[in-house]
């Protein structure tokens, strides 16, 4: 969640971007493998579909071909600029759609229930993609916006608060009221003991 | 908002940021311990939510899929420029510094706005499949497009692309559930694959026992390679499309779908097999010089 801004190399990135909207082709391909990872998982986290995922994913891409000319470097994040793009197409497509997918996140399921924990082995608690999903309903349009950039893209706050068209602190009120939400949504336990998980429960 | 919230606020976000980079839920609370109480089980919840979204992995074929997507927008737009500005050099002030007549280029720019406006209905039409109110627009453009002028070789391209982008269509109909579109689309795609091939002097007869494919005196070795990488591309790409759709669509539907991957896998195979051996020596239809797998006596 280290966002663009603290980035090791954001000159390279701006370098990039510069070279992009000069027209040099490998600088898209660049631009493509240090996003595509983090857009997909946003829509993926907002559509609840692999395959429109990707469809999305793509569409992003080629969308930024064609506007890339007109961001300017002027403190707006280039991270904020290609998300908005995201969830301009995600909106378009629901419209489309006019209804969420019936079956949603099978494959993310099946990814997450096979992987290792690695970003916390004393939880002793371990949610499916699809409780989370679900969890998710309960949050507003701006608080499931705010999360989606913040865990499932991996923005800073100061590039969520660019994309949503927020301040920095609404951005974190915004979080902190999600994450209280969830907290409900979830059942998780207020008070946990940390102990580490014994191995059949981290095999799972 | 009082000064506790927004302070809750803001080392919720600190311990969330510090998770995200492998810190663990402990170590941050040990960090803020007058706020424990409050904190542990936020960040709890929010650890097990990354935890979460971050199982969720990319497809390495969908991924490579949409770079090659973008790298061929590139290389088209790359062109397009280059052919764009190659041609309006033509309108630049000769040497003699005598500008060029001003009708011609009013005429030019009128028809630069309407080309824009053309471009716009394009752009919008290029996504659509059958039934949608822009997707005249689109096939429109693709009969302007057969009907310019190219060589047999170009058009024979030309065809391939259409039959990808019909599969492209079918996958998204298939997608809405629109099995019945989706299958009609097949047949067109066969069509333009057939076509394709005469285009570079290969016959497909609609009953190749009694007459076989072959070489016409038109057919270049060079087209015919160009050709054959392109289908062959074309075919993975358009099985891969549709094998993603299998398990999202209920079982009914299933072997509809499956029929026509299996139609498609013929229809391509059947082509790139034609394109190696149509006119070679002793040629003679594969089923008859390699019986199916297990009949063989």
């Amino acid at each position: 969640m280290q966002g663009e801004t603290a980035h090791a190399q954001p000159d390279a990135l701006e370098q990039l971007i510069r070279r992009a909207q000069g027209g040099d082709a490998s600088a898209f391909g660049h631009l493509y493998e240090h996003f595509y990872d983090k857009i997909f998982r946003y829509v993926m986290f907002k559509t609840g579909d692999r395959i429109d995922a990707e469809d999305i994913t793509t569409d992003v891409f080629l969308r930024m071909l064609e506007s890339i000319g007109s961001f300017k470097f002027q403190g707006y994040p280039f991270s904020s600029w290609l998300f908005r793009i995201a969830h301009n197409l995600i909106v378009d497509h629901f419209r489309r759609r006019s209804r969420r997918q019936a079956a949603p996140l099978e494959d993310a399921m099946a990814v997450a229930s096979g992987s290792p924990s690695d970003m916390d082995h004393k939880i002793d608690v371990d949610l499916s993609v699809a409780e989370v999903y679900e969890a998710m309903d309960d949050l507003t349009d701006l608080q499931r916006e705010v999360m989606s950039l913040r865990f499932a893209a991996g923005l800073s706050v100061r590039e969520t608060a660019e994309a949503v068209g927020r301040k920095e602190n609404a951005v974190k009120a915004l979080q902190h009221a999600a994450v209280k939400k969830l907290r409900s949504a979830l059942n998780v336990p207020a008070k946990g003991s940390f102990e580490p998980a014994s191995p059949r429960a981290r095999n799972r | 908002m009082n000064t506790q919230d927004e302070h809750l606020d803001y080392i919720l976000d600190r311990c969330i940021e510090r998770i995200a980079a492998g810190e663990s839920v402990s170590s941050c609370l040990a960090s803020y311990p007058d706020d424990r109480d409050e904190l542990e089980p936020l960040l709890r919840v929010a650890a097990v939510t990354m935890r979460a979204v971050s199982a969720v992995e990319t497809n390495r074929v969908a991924k490579a899929r949409g770079l090659r997507m973008l790298n061929d927008a590139v290389a088209e737009r790359t062109a397009g420029k280059r052919s764009l500005f190659g041609w309006l050099s033509a309108l630049r002030p000769p040497a003699s510094g005598r500008l060029v007549a001003k009708p011609l280029l009013a005429g030019v720019a009128v028809l630069v706005v309407a080309s824009g406006l053309a471009f716009g209905a394009d752009r919008a039409a290029a996504d659509s499949v059958p039934g949608d109110p822009l997707y005249w627009v689109k096939t429109s453009r693709e009969s302007l497009s057969l009907m310019m002028p190219k060589s047999d070789a170009a058009r024979a391209q030309e065809h391939a692309r259409l039959a990808k982008v019909r599969s492209d269509e079918m996958g998204r109909l298939v997608r809405m559930g629109d099995i019945p579109a989706a299958q009609r689309h097949s047949v067109t795609i066969s069509l333009h694959l057939s076509r394709s091939a005469e285009l570079v002097g290969v016959t497909m007869s609609t009953n190749p026992i009694e007459m076989p494919a072959r070489m016409g005196p038109s057919a270049r070795d060079n087209d015919i390679a160009q050709l054959k990488l392109l289908l062959a591309h074309d075919w993975q790409y358009t099985k891969s499309l549709l094998e993603q759709q299998i398990s999202r669509l209920p079982l009914e539907q299933q072997s509809a779908l499956r029929d026509m991957m299996l139609r498609q896998d013929l229809n391509y195979r059947f082509l790139i097999w034609m394109l190696d051996t149509a006119g070679a020596p002793g040629w003679s239809p594969f089923w008859i010089t390699q019986p199916p797998g297990g009949r063989q006596p």
